[in-house]
């Protein structure tokens, strides 16, 4: 076993052959070293034991001989591929930057002064004790709770991406605890999909339906990738990769019409028959222009629109200038799309006129300004084309299968989870105003119909910040914006077994034992996986179970917390037992998947409503789909109307603003991290890296306007903040928009000050902090306009270093 | 078996089938495959809703004296099956309308069983109730039985 208190032998168990991102960026257009996760496994020879695991990135086979680790391969391939970075899991669980002690910042003092808050971000700690460290956390929730009130704890933690586990999910030890605790302020928002969850449903009754691969391979002639890419995003979950791959080899092998329209020609648009390169930010626009065509041309279905649709009229009178003396023609459309008319004229009559064609959309074209305008306006555009509920046309979210959309459907209970308590507390800040919030204090603002105000009327501003799991700083839209709203607290506690950014600026810091050092069970799709330990603890690393637990002790709520069941054992008995695996725990210990029954009978999306829609209604107020919503109507706001709009975003190649921030950048999903995690992990650096710079892909025109080519490092700037990055000049990215994959970590040049350049490439380091609305308040950290310049300035890549104590 | 009768209530006109209220404007509590003959009382239409009278026999297992321990199961449900995602919710910060909205497609994404998934919203939706006393006005189940379905919880 690796010695307990040191990191343990780097050395890499699985080469990676591939070639690095910079020597294959002249192979492949815009991701470089696609990797085939099957490339990257080497089948270890001298295995004496395999166990088995799982992560969002796939289900893993551990391969150990003498207890020490020597390979990692996907369980059960080709079908159930693990991604790159599941293969590289146990590389990240022994990264050099892994947290061995729990950690205080030199310059903090509890009891509320928070000794310097201004040095926060300087690599100053010195090594705890738990005991230490533990009293330290009891007394300041004690004394918070106390002297302000439950609201004064702002606490937050991410869902099952940072740890998919049953009894290790951060999100539910975190529930627990604080429930119990008397609860706690949170952060309400969606960075995800928060126009799907929060405007969608005004027009069709759900967030987004049900839709089928099979009736979609079966039926469609024709499927739009409308900012999707399921060939790419969905390499982070490895059996659903699978799946998209097998299921878009079988439509191109029935001759089905792929077309993508995206700014970039990504992975999905490789094996699409068309891309349609579209300027960012104007996909509404484009939206309406279609709707146009189909009004004009009388090719709209008015008999699907009398019959299952209500709310239509006001929006043909706005598509047709008769409300804003403004007709949304192709001409009107191509100058804010920068398409042609001509290529908007024969999208909108291709798919006005080909039967059974589906639009397959996704999140991204709603993380902009008015994304609800997007959202709405997309779903009235499928209502028009008529094929709503019959196979193979209409509108799907996502397909294939991302959040479950495409997928079968499980027919069994998966393990249950560690239960939570609901959180007592109501105060509340929007994800979207967070810093905004906290500095602006007292503030009231909108959200879907109701009013927030913070701090309550008589409750308190946050004073404690808790982070457990989810790098917040880094994820967080604007990083200096909130770095500079850490000054309100007090005190800054985090979870988490790397040093990441959030780490780097928390007043204590507990280190966490991850994956590979604890038991669990958990399910992926329909495979429930048996969580196997396969190496101790790195350095002092605890659960954040045994952490809770003796928190629990000190604030007095352990009874309730453990329920009786103080250890990893009981608990995963327990929670099993509450599945219908129908296996003994030691049998399914032993045995280490289960696979959980499937419905796989295609179904099409509102098919019942079609067919009897008084027998089967929408869950709209009329029971019908609604373009314009009378609900949306009365909460009048005036950034969001009642019928799905065009609406100019606060910033974009448009706007005045590109004059000295010539070049939109956008923030899509990174291909060798799962969001921010794996940035840190150094064998998926060749892969990833541009000579260690996180890599900014822009045009041969924009890079030759600036002197700059591949493999330069640029400065990328704008009002919020300054970046580093390696650059890579291809014409996968249209002409003035760059592409920064989201998630590399913040890395400030000089830590603590807030403004400095950041050499780890963090796209939130430019983007800004607002909502899309006061509808959905959903994030808008693809409307980022930025400049780039070559950088003559001497800079090292982020090195990942851990913090070293600095005094006893 | 457990003799059952209850009246329940459909939206608009007696159709052959479609959702089954537990009052005029309130809970969707099931759906109806097929009308039993004689359920639907002819020219009993009050404001826009019609009574559906149901009597029929469930297995005894299928029925509790009170809803007290269906709601106790939906609460542990609630804490095991949620809590490893996201924030659990105190019930009353969302309508019982978003409630409905949110299950749906929660449902998807922790893969529960039709049967949890109905239970668990029923009691969200009539604990939320409380505090939206001016949305529309649903009745804490149907008047003259708790629900017909028998909960299978994981119970703690």
């Amino acid at each position: 076993m690796h010695n307990a208190m040191m990191p343990p032998d780097r050395n890499n168990p699985h080469r990676m052959t591939r070639r690095g991102l910079l020597a294959g960026a002249a192979a492949l257009p815009l991701m470089a070293a696609a990797a085939k996760s099957d490339d990257l496994i080497l089948p270890p020879e001298d295995t004496e034991q395999v166990l088995t695991t799982a992560d969002s990135e796939g289900l893993l086979d551990v391969h150990l001989r003498d207890g020490k680790v020597v390979g990692v391969s996907s369980l059960d391939p080709p079908a159930n591929l693990a991604s790159p970075m599941g293969l590289a899991w146990y590389d990240r669980a022994i990264a050099s930057d892994r947290i061995l002690y729990p950690m205080i910042r030199v310059d903090w003092k509890p009891g509320g002064s928070g000794g310097d808050r201004t040095t926060r971000g300087e690599p100053r700690y010195r090594r705890a004790s738990w005991d230490e460290a533990l009293d330290l956390i009891a007394g300041e929730l004690k004394r918070v709770k106390t002297s302000y009130g439950n609201e004064a704890i702002l606490a937050a933690v991410t869902g099952g991406w940072q740890t998919a586990g049953s009894l290790h999910a951060k999100m539910a030890q975190f529930n627990r605890f604080f429930g119990l605790y008397g609860g706690f302020t949170s952060l309400v928002g969606n960075k995800s999909y928060a126009c799907w969850q929060w405007a969608a449903p005004y027009s069709w009754g759900v967030q987004y339906p049900d839709d089928s691969m099979a009736d979609t391979t079966a039926n469609t002639n024709a499927l739009i990738f409308w900012a999707s890419d399921p060939m790419d995003c969905l390499k982070v979950r490895g059996p659903s990769y699978g799946r998209t791959r097998d299921w878009i080899t079988a439509l191109k092998q029935r001759g089905v019409k792929l077309m993508t329209i995206d700014p970039f020609y990504t992975e999905t648009a490789r094996i699409s028959d068309q891309w349609i390169a579209i300027r960012p930010g104007s996909d509404t626009a484009l939206m309406a222009a279609m709707a146009y065509y189909l009004i004009s041309e009388k090719l709209a279905d008015t008999a699907f629109l009398d019959t299952y649709v209500v709310g239509y009229e006001p929006f043909r009178q706005y598509i047709m200038g008769e409300t804003d003396g403004v007709k949304k023609t192709p001409e009107w459309a191509s100058k804010l799309t920068d398409l042609s008319v001509e290529k908007i004229t024969a999208l909108a009559q291709f798919y006005a006129t080909t039967p059974k064609v589906k639009i397959a959309c996704s999140r991204g074209i709603q993380r902009c300004d008015h994304g609800e305008q997007a959202v709405r306006m997309l779903i009235t555009l499928a209502l028009l084309k008529g094929e709503m509920g019959l196979p193979g046309g209409g509108l799907s979210f996502e397909i294939p299968g991302f959040a479950g959309t495409g997928d079968a459907r499980l027919k069994g209970r998966p393990p249950a989870s560690f239960p939570g308590v609901p959180n007592p507390v109501t105060q509340v800040i929007l994800d979207q105003h967070y810093a905004d919030s906290l500095l602006g204090a007292p503030v009231t603002r909108n959200h879907n119909g109701k009013s927030y105000a913070y701090p309550q009327p008589g409750k308190s501003e946050c004073k404690l910040a808790y982070w457990a799991g989810g790098s917040f700083l880094n994820q967080h839209d604007d990083i200096n914006r909130n770095l500079a709203a850490m000054a309100k607290f007090e005190t800054v506690i985090v979870h988490d077994s790397w040093w990441t950014p959030a780490t780097r600026t928390a007043d204590i810091v507990l280190p966490i034992a991850t994956l590979f050092e604890r038991n669990d069970i958990t399910q992926f799709w329909r495979y429930v996986v048996y969580q196997h330990k396969i190496m101790e603890p790195v350095g002092e690393s605890r659960t954040d179970f045994d952490i809770f637990k003796d928190l629990a002790k000190r604030v007095g709520t352990y009874d309730r917390f453990a329920m009786g069941m103080a250890t990893e054992d009981a608990w995963l008995r327990k929670l099993l037992s509450l599945s219908d695996v129908k296996l003994s725990y030691d049998d399914f210990k032993q045995a280490g998947t289960y696979l959980l029954p499937v419905d796989e009978t295609p179904y099409v999306a509102f098919a019942d409503f079609r067919k009897d829609p008084k027998a089967n209604p929408l869950k709209t107020p009329s029971g019908k789909f609604e373009i314009y919503s009378e609900t949306i109507a009365s909460y009048k706001y005036a950034d969001c109307p009642p019928t799905p709009q065009w609406i100019e975003p606060f910033e974009w190649l448009g706007s005045a603003k590109a004059a000295q921030y010539p070049l939109h950048i956008v923030n899509k999903h990174p291909l060798f991290r799962r969001h921010s995690s794996y940035d840190n992990v150094a064998s998926l650096h060749q892969y990833s890296k541009v000579n260690g710079f996180e890599p900014i892909f822009m045009n041969p025109d924009d890079a030759k306007e600036r002197g700059v080519a591949t493999g330069d490092v640029v400065r990328v700037f704008n009002d919020r903040g300054a970046v580093v990055c390696g650059a890579i000049v291809t014409a996968a990215v249209r002409p003035r928009v760059v592409l920064l994959q989201q998630g590399s970590w913040y890395a400030p040049a000089e830590p603590g000050k807030i403004g400095s350049l950041d050499r780890g490439g963090c796209a939130n380091t430019l983007t800004a902090q607002r909502g899309t609305s006061q509808l959905a308040q959903g994030p808008v950290c693809h409307d980022s306009l930025v400049q780039i310049e070559k950088y003559g300035g001497k800079v090292k890549p982020n090195d990942y270093a851990p913090i070293i104590p600095t005094a006893a | 078996m457990a003799h059952v009768s209850a009246r329940l209530w459909m939206k608009g006109d007696a159709a052959s089938s479609g959702p089954l209220y537990g009052a005029p404007n309130g809970f969707e509590l099931g759906h109806l495959d097929t009308m039993p003959p004689g359920a639907a009382k002819a020219g009993a239409t009050i404001d826009g809703w019609t009574p559906i009278d149901l009597d029929g026999y469930l297995a005894a297992e299928a029925v509790t004296a009170t809803l007290e321990s269906v709601w106790q199961a939906a609460e542990s449900n609630y804490e095991f099956l949620c809590a490893g995602c996201h924030v659990l919710h105190a019930a009353e910060a969302y309508t019982p309308a978003q409630w409905d909205t949110e299950m749906t497609t929660m449902a998807k994404s922790a893969h529960l069983q039709p049967d949890d998934a109905m239970v668990l919203l029923k009691w969200l939706q009539t604990t939320s109730l409380a505090s939206h006393q001016d949305q529309p006005s649903p009745q804490q189940g149907p008047a003259t039985q708790q629900p017909s379905v028998t909960p299978q919880p994981p119970a703690p």
